[in-house]
């Protein structure tokens, strides 16, 4: 049924996203980015391609860190368009998935600040897709008194929310009679990449929650079966890199680190949650996972965590296999019909795509030779159908 | 008979010295008769030897382009360029003025582009930082004179406050607080903030001081801060004031205020203490603002002078110098984009053309100019040479202003092959024509004509005006002669605007016979010209003009496909294709006489017989036909004889018959001979395989040819290879040929009565008009009559205008331009050619100096 009336609201929005299909770049244009010999001819390149227009002003010697912004802001001004032309629910769903991104910039804040980082740097480095007014308002923070910035800035932002929730479950895993000493210790040592996961994890779970209650049935089908992998792959993660890390060192402290950062969703949850919670080698998460054959094969050409200092650029890391086949998975949901997952997928390739593009530049600065493994080292959009 | 078939093309070779090459091309890019040929199409232009220039043209259109941006917002007319050749002339000219190589004043455009531009960044930052400063004066000004209306003076007096103490403002009005300023110190933070941040920046001034703080905000007037970034839009900003209970513990909050202050980007400023700063304060920015006014006029002032010097026209030419440099370019690229084309082996440039026939000689003409005018440069030679590759060669029209519109119609369905039949030349009559029959009304068609005649005699006028009809002056011609047309067509109906006219008198007068009326014919009398108009006032008006239309539209389609057949034999003739035109031609051409000329026959037969008195044993030309088929050889009413003894059924039979046999010789002879003469071929490469390869070898060892020459051979030898297609292949593809024929003749005869259709529809459509509209007021008469006659003659206008004159134009148009592109064109037309895209300045430039619209 509600592919019958998808069009009547949607519609533009979603031809506007099957339109921009025509943008990804093809593998034979990969190949011929390969074989750019410098940064300049990499641009002169991009600007036959859809990206022509961002790059035009400027100069030739063009830094990769620019470069990315520049097709970031590419993306997000496609992203801002499709926004301005949709209406309800599309605009609600579209505004949830700029979360992830605004989730990204405030850590990435903070960590600069954390690092003395003048904030103007970081102002420009913040991803366009992510941003919103208070962001630069962030500077009041001081020191680690992240409830505060909740207070005086956050509060108002979209995802004050995740914030709140965060503050409130890390003070309430102190135990009883905690002082406010002990909650600045503890927000002192917290490390903003455990503050990005958990926020994710939150906003993941939100997300999830509003893709239940509100979307139409061909939506949800396509988008909570995406969530739900993206979910596990975050808890596959998450175990993974828990495993034989040196900062968690009691095994009861692992366990309820894990259980802080593991979504309460997706394929694992719950039935796997006490096999995963303990898993202390990969073995073990193998095993623990093995109930999905999709991930027992992922898993099973996965480096082992413990020896992460024998890793170099050749081996494929558990986030290359986890990002190709996400980009299977996208894929195949950008070709589903009439629902919302287009543009989930869109976004996802496309940053896909920006990734790889940013890859082969750096690859291209450092003027690696063309047999290095590094090169193949891109997933490229799409190229999983044709197979 | 340029325009009948393509123009005879010449493959030769150029050979360039490379010190000469800029010398040579531009010559050549002159004579505007030349097609370069690709040497590699798969190689990207970036990769190619004079790319280096083309960039650099492009770095400086896009300074060019800049500049004009900056010409715009001062409001600098360009003016475009009309006629490029004389500048092309007048390049031409200083270029040979200079004493140093030709393609060196490429690089003294680039330095002299490249420091005016330099020089008018530097002034637009130059007036960016003054409209900077400016803008922070204005601000400070209104910072001081809001902030007194906000606060009052009063509270900036100097005030014996007595205690420090923990003040809740929450809540409290300006006017409390003034009560309270006797006993409590007071910090306040007075600024200018973007209007759009006001709010939230309220918002966290509430939270960070809890609440204690008393804050107000007023508008700056809009119009004075210029935002330079953004293309001098206008901001809005206001004045803020936060009022705060100081001392005691709210030095956390005056730092966390200045830190909030510092992420919004706001600007502070300090009030005055007293009236007497404050008033000493208020001149000075005064002054300082009349400075700064004085500096912008005069930046600006030389801004307009540096785009002004940009603006002019110099002698000799006629238009801006901007757009005298732009074309420059332009040119300039044009050439070097063509010297791409070619290939670089050492010193010397190679490259492949196409020249019309004839050409050669004004090439080579060129060649030996450039040796006489630039002495001591070698030239370039031009040699005839074989055709490379597999492509053909390209295909030609010379056309005129007349032709042109109708080959564009004709190329906008299909570049004809290199020396077919050039649909083209029939196009130039039978369209007008077509679209006449469609909308054959004397009234509309005049109006068209009137159009046409109007485009065609004031075309220089318009030209220059700048009026909407010089875009249709593009196809002048084609409008004119559909007018002419449809003008005709409407006398032949007899049809003014649904009006039939009675010019010759009817040949029809009525008979009282008893109750009823009749019409009765005059003795002899046969109407001169077109439809007698009694048949306005019969019942039965429709039926027979439907019945006339139709039968107009069959036979008129029937003789424009049989053309189309025959063309088809011409080009078989014309290309020594025996198989085509003995088994392909001459089958369907008596397919096609056999049924469908045979129906025009009958219904020409029919109209010449005298069916008086007898009308009832006139037989249906559409049941004649039907029985034709379902049972050959029977005939109920015969056209000719008596039923008992007519020999129309056996013509019939004989007919149906020949008809019939026609089919299998289209269909299966072709294919056989294909085949024999493909294995026959297939085994005569197989001996000669061997010394191929020989041969292939030595060209190799030969030519040191490059990877590229191995690719176009490569190319060469696969579609030589594709060539041998398998006996399937060339079964099915005559069979869809065949299938396409016998049942297109059938479709495609019934798709002409379109002429018809569309015809009745016109008809049709004028004559509500005329009743709805007309036709009331002129029956009333009177007083009445005249009002309402008045209003329904506004309303009749103006929907003749939009619906006939506009949309039905249109329509007719786009049927006519069916009938050609499927109907007619299907039967002979290949279309698989491609264009001669003759190296032009002129061109190129001429689609440059138009000034783009937006």
């Amino acid at each position: 049924m509600d592919l019958c009336v998808f069009g009547v609201d949607d519609g533009y929005a979603e031809a506007i996203i099957r339109g921009l299909r025509a943008s990804f770049l093809t593998e034979a244009q990969y190949q011929q980015m390969k074989n750019c010999a410098s940064i300049p001819e990499l641009k002169s390149f991009l600007e036959e391609t859809d990206y022509q227009n961002c790059l035009q002003a400027d100069n030739p010697q063009i830094p990769t860190s620019i470069l990315r912004q520049r097709l970031k802001k590419k993306l997000a001004d496609e992203f801002e368009y499709i926004e301005a032309q949709s209406t309800g629910t599309l605009t609600k769903y579209l505004f949830h998935l700029r979360c992830r991104f605004m989730i990204d910039n405030v850590v990435n804040m903070i960590e600069g600040l954390k690092n003395k980082i003048d904030i103007e740097i970081l102002l420009s480095n913040i991803d366009p897709l992510g941003w919103f007014p208070e962001i630069k308002n962030i500077k009041v923070l001081e020191g680690d008194d992240y409830s505060s910035l909740y207070r005086d800035v956050l509060i108002d932002t979209p995802i004050g929310v995740y914030f709140m929730k965060f503050l409130e479950e890390s003070i309430e895993n102190l135990h009883e009679n905690r002082t406010l000493n002990d909650i600045q210790n503890l927000f002192r040592e917290m490390k903003p990449e455990y503050i990005r996961t958990s926020l994710k994890k939150m906003w993941l779970e939100d997300f999830y929650l509003f893709c239940e209650q509100e979307l139409m049935p061909t939506s949800q089908e396509a988008l909570l079966e995406l969530l739900k992998f993206e979910a596990d792959f975050k808890t596959v993660q998450v175990i993974y890199n828990s495993i034989g890390n040196r900062d968690l060192n009691t095994a009861a402290k692992i366990i309820t680190t894990r259980k802080q950062l593991c979504p309460t969703i997706g394929n694992l949850y719950p039935d796997c949650e006490k096999l995963y919670l303990q898993a202390m080698t990969l073995d073990a998460l193998r095993e623990a996972v093995k109930g999905c054959d999709n991930y027992r094969d992922l898993l099973k050409d996965a480096p082992d965590p413990l020896k992460r200092e024998e890793f170099n650029v050749q081996t494929k890391t558990l986030d290359d296999i986890m990002y190709d086949d996400e980009c299977r998975r996208y894929a195949l949901a950008f070709d589903g019909q009439g629902s919302y997952g287009v543009f989930y997928s869109y976004l996802k390739l496309k940053e896909q795509e920006i990734r790889n593009i940013i890859w082969l530049a750096e690859m291209i600065s450092r003027k690696l030779a063309k047999n290095h493994p590094g090169w193949k080292k891109i997933i490229i959009p799409f190229s999983h159908l044709g197979k | 008979m340029n325009f009948f078939r393509s123009q005879t093309m010449g493959y030769y070779k150029l050979i360039i010295p490379r010190e000469s090459a800029w010398n040579v091309m531009n010559e050549l890019a002159e004579l505007d008769c030349i097609h370069f040929v690709d040497y590699d199409p798969t190689l990207p232009m970036i990769n190619r030897p004079f790319a280096n220039y083309i960039k650099r043209c492009d770095d400086l259109l896009v300074k060019i382009q800049l500049i004009e941006h900056e010409m715009k917002k001062y409001q600098k007319k360009i003016t475009h360029c009309k006629d490029v050749n004389l500048l092309i002339k007048n390049f031409k000219q200083l270029i040979k003025e200079r004493s140093k190589a030709s393609h060196t004043y490429l690089d003294e455009i680039e330095n002299d582009i490249e420091k005016k531009h330099q020089q008018l960044i530097e002034q637009s930052t130059n007036m960016e930082n003054l409209h900077e400063r400016r803008n922070k004066l204005i601000e400070h000004k209104s910072v001081l004179l809001k902030g007194e209306a906000l606060l009052g003076q009063s509270f900036f007096q100097p005030a014996n406050y007595v205690a420090e103490g923990y003040v809740n403002l929450q809540g409290k009005e300006l006017d409390d607080i003034k009560v309270l300023q006797g006993s409590v110190k007071f910090n306040y933070l007075v600024g200018v903030i973007n209007k759009e941040d006001q709010i939230r920046f309220k918002r966290i001034i509430f939270r960070i001081t809890k609440g204690n703080a008393w804050m107000n905000t007023m508008d700056i007037e809009s119009d004075q801060i210029v935002d330079t970034k953004n293309d001098d839009a206008k901001i809005i900003k206001s004045v803020f004031v936060v009022v705060y209970p100081g001392g005691g513990g709210s030095n956390i909050i005056t730092n966390k205020l200045n830190k909030i202050c510092e992420s919004f980007q706001v600007a502070k400023y300090t009030f005055p203490e007293n009236n007497m700063i404050f008033q000493e304060k208020l001149r000075q920015i005064e002054t300082e603002l009349v400075e700064t006014r004085n500096l912008l006029e005069m930046t600006k002032n030389q801004v307009e002078a540096y785009l002004d010097d940009f603006q002019r026209i110099y002698q000799n030419s006629n238009c801006s110098q901007i757009e005298e440099l732009k074309l420059f370019l332009v040119k300039e690229k044009y050439l070097y984009t063509q010297l791409n084309y070619l290939r670089v082996q050492g010193s010397v440039l190679y490259g492949s053309i196409w020249l019309p026939h004839g050409a050669d000689i004004k090439v080579d003409q060129a060649l030996r100019e450039v040796q006489t005018s630039y002495e001591g440069l070698p030239t370039g030679q031009l040699q005839i040479s074989p055709p490379e590759g597999t492509r053909p060669p390209p295909t030609f029209f010379e056309t005129n202003q007349v032709t042109w519109g109708f080959q564009e119609i004709v190329n906008t369905y299909g570049m004809p092959r290199y020396k077919e039949i050039n649909p083209g030349l029939f196009t130039v009559m039978t369209f007008p024509f077509l679209f006449g029959v469609m909308f054959a009304d004397i009234g509309h068609g005049f109006c068209l004509l009137l159009l046409g005649l109007y485009l065609c005699v004031f075309n220089k006028d318009i030209k220059e005006s700048d009026s909407i009809l010089k875009h249709a002056l593009i196809v002048r011609h084609m409008l004119l002669m559909m007018g002419v047309w449809a003008f005709y067509n409407g006398w032949i109906y007899n049809d003014f605007m649904s009006v039939p006219i009675n010019l010759f008198g009817s040949c029809y007068y009525q008979d009282d016979e008893g109750d009823e009326t009749i019409w009765a014919r005059k003795e002899d009398c046969v109407y001169p010209f077109g439809i007698d108009p009694v048949w306005l006032c019969v019942p039965n008006e429709l039926t027979f003009m439907n019945s006339y239309k139709m039968k107009l539209a069959v036979i008129i389609g029937v003789i424009h496909m049989m053309f189309g057949i025959i063309l088809k034999g011409v080009n078989a003739i014309y290309f020594k294709n025996w198989v085509d035109f003995i088994f392909e031609f001459i089958p369907q051409i008596i397919f096609f006489t056999c049924t469908f000329g045979y129906m025009d026959f009958l219904i020409l037969y029919k109209w010449s017989e005298n069916w008086d008195n007898r009308t009832q044993d006139a037989p249906s030309i559409i049941t004649l036909m039907i029985n034709m088929i379902l049972s050959p050889g029977n005939v109920d009413q015969p056209l000719w004889g008596t039923k008992e003894d007519s020999s129309e059924g056996q013509v019939q039979t004989a007919m149906l018959l020949i008809a019939l046999i026609c089919v299998p010789i289209i269909l299966l002879p072709k294919p056989l001979i294909l085949n024999c003469e493909n294995k026959k071929k297939h085994a005569h490469e197989q001996s000669n395989l061997t010394d191929n390869m020989n041969k292939d070898l030595y060209q190799k060892i030969n030519e040191e040819s490059e990877g590229t020459q191995e690719n176009s051979q490569l190319q060469a030898e696969s579609s030589g290879g594709g060539h041998h297609e398998e006996f399937g292949d060339i079964f099915v593809h005559q069979v869809i040929e065949t299938i396409e024929f016998v049942l297109g003749s059938i479709s495609n005869t019934a798709s002409y009565l379109r002429l018809w259709a569309l015809s009745l529809a016109h008809g049709q459509l004028a004559e509500v008009f005329f009743q709805m509209c007309l036709n009331g007021g002129i029956s009333t008469g009177g007083f009445v009559g005249a009002i309402r006659l008045l209003i329904g003659y506004a309303i009749f206008s103006l929907v003749t205008f939009g619906v006939l004159m506009m949309m039905d134009v249109m329509e007719c148009f786009l049927h006519a331009l069916r009938l050609h592109w499927v109907e007619f064109q299907n039967k002979f037309f290949k279309a698989d050619g491609y264009a001669f895209e003759k190296c032009s300045y002129a061109k190129v430039m001429q689609d440059n100096a138009a000034p783009k619209e937006e």
